[in-house]
């Protein structure tokens, strides 16, 4: 072989890209020609430097600022709402009621994690009640999830702990706003709760208070965690829980892992049965 | 996140009907991969950052033009590529940043490597010397050379995923990488020579003043 035509077989050789009869005509060349050996280790050493240039991680809270920024140019083709048009409050929560309902009857699983997103699309269609209808939304998610597994139906529900700090409503502040009218209407009731137990049905849910020391960081973690482990995330909208799904034979070692995040504390006990479970990862700073 | 390409279909049926969130769950597995070949081609963290944000808003609002033929990565990919060259061809001639500032951004990140007790600080030296190197040969590569150089040996596409990602054929891929690395090694080579191996030269003053 000349030198020539080892040279223009480096790189493929380099690659294992060359036919064996190739690579062996070039290991006989170089044997016997220092100057191809001394271009060989040159293009290796090049290649091991491009290649230690591949390990970077991405910037702090990447993921989040993009949603961001996506949210908000998406938020800008959003058609203006039309003023001066409200109705009776109780009527458009008992239509997302039933919007829900619908969503987690046929989705199952996926339509309760999607429920989040669903309230993107109707908050932006209601006004002056928006905010309301936002909370309400997240009272009922937030009381289908732990609810599973329970058979008892609403007694049981309302017996849910939920922690202080995890600043989400408890049953206590749903009588409060059932009192300003939910609770006048009985079919709104019925909805409501056929919505609950439906919901208990389909998704299993647990919920795990994660101690951290930043929750933006924590969250990457959590996601990197969630991807290997081969499971789904969602975030929730105010940006400090995460909703996981996770295969059920996953779920103890999710557990683990978490704990090398920050200080994990169950609220449920890991019992659903379903091939995949719901965790809901409450982010609290240390 | 979409698992197989039935889950990925739906999502991007979603994401093209504006479902942001849905578009969010696409990108999550493709986040680094645009991040650090924009990193690479543009240099710095803060360009990169922006540019490679940009490149993620460019295909929301492009999605609906997405023809499903390729795989959502290979598209999307694509976009950062031909975003990032681009910006580079925008930027030349009014070449604003410095090499310092690249170099302490890198130097801080591998610091932390130190800190993190991943290297010995001597092999945290080596790197960082050896990636400056690299690095500023590939600046010398012309953009469309850099990137498949990028792709290929940096990230490590093959050549058939590259040859898709910035749609020519696998023969005029395979020898624009040749020639793109010929060129970098020619540069590396030649500033080799120009530094005339100045690690020996430390070492020597250091034995000079320990004798002392």
């Amino acid at each position: 072989m000349k030198c020539e035509r080892c040279r223009d077989l480096l790189w493929a050789y380099l690659e294992q890209e060359t036919t064996a009869e190739e690579a062996k005509e070039i290991e006989i060349h170089l044997a016997e020609c220092a100057a191809c050996r001394k271009e060989m280790e040159d293009c290796k050493t090049m290649l091991e430097s491009l290649h230690t240039l591949s390990d970077e991680a991405l910037p702090k809270g990447y993921h989040a600022e993009l949603m961001e920024a996506l949210r908000e140019e998406n938020g800008a083709k959003v058609l203006p709402i039309p003023a001066g048009k409200t109705t009776a409050k109780w009527k458009q929560m008992s239509l997302v009621a039933a919007a829900m309902l619908l969503i987690v009857a046929v989705g199952g699983i996926k339509g309760v994690m999607h429920l989040r997103q669903g309230d993107y699309g109707v908050s932006v269609q209601m006004t002056e009640s928006a905010d309301e209808t936002m909370e309400m939304t997240e009272t009922i998610t937030a009381k289908s999830l732990p609810d599973a597994g329970e058979t008892e139906g609403k007694a049981a529900m309302e017996q849910i702990a939920v922690p202080e700090q995890s600043k989400k409503k408890t049953a206590s502040s749903l009588s409060n706003e059932s009192d300003e009218g939910m609770l006048d209407d009985a079919a709104a009731e019925e909805e409501s709760v056929a919505f609950r137990s439906a919901a208990a049905d389909e998704a299993a849910g647990d919920r795990v208070v994660l101690r951290v020391e930043t929750i933006d960081a924590a969250k990457i973690d959590i996601r990197e965690c969630i991807e290997v482990l081969g499971g789904a995330v969602e975030e929730s909208g105010d940006g400090n829980s995460i909703c996981a799904v996770i295969p059920a034979e996953q779920a103890e070692v999710f557990y683990e892992r978490l704990n090398k995040i920050g200080d994990a504390q169950r609220l449920t006990d890991f019992a659903q049965e379903s091939d995949v479970y719901c965790i809901e990862i409450i982010l609290e700073q240390k | 996140m979409p698992k197989t390409e039935e889950g990925e279909k739906a999502f991007i049926a979603r994401a093209k009907q504006g479902d942001v969130e849905a578009f969010g769950e696409l990108i999550l597995q493709h986040e680094k991969v645009v991040y650090h070949v924009t990193l690479r081609m543009l240099r710095h963290e803060e360009d990169a950052k922006d540019i490679s944000q940009e490149i993620f808003l460019k295909a929301f609002k492009n999605i609906g033009n997405f023809d499903e033929r390729s795989a959502f990565s290979t598209w999307l990919y694509r976009i950062a590529v031909n975003t990032s060259i681009d910006e580079i061809r925008r930027r030349r001639g009014k070449q604003t940043d410095s090499l310092e500032q690249e170099l302490e951004s890198e130097r801080g990140r591998m610091r932390k490597q130190v800190a993190d007790g991943k290297e010995t600080p001597e092999e945290y030296l080596l790197r960082q010397e050896k990636a400056a190197e690299i690095r500023q040969a590939l600046e010398l590569l012309s953009p469309e050379h850099k990137a498949v150089l990028i792709l290929r040996d940096i990230q490590g596409f093959s050549y058939e995923e590259i040859a898709e990602i910035v749609e020519l054929p696998l023969g005029t891929v395979k020898s624009r990488i040749s020639r793109a690395r010929n060129q970098c090694k020619a540069e590396l080579l030649k500033t080799g020579e120009r530094k005339g191996e100045p690690v020996r030269q430390n070492k020597r003053k250091e034995g000079g003043f320990h004798e002392m």
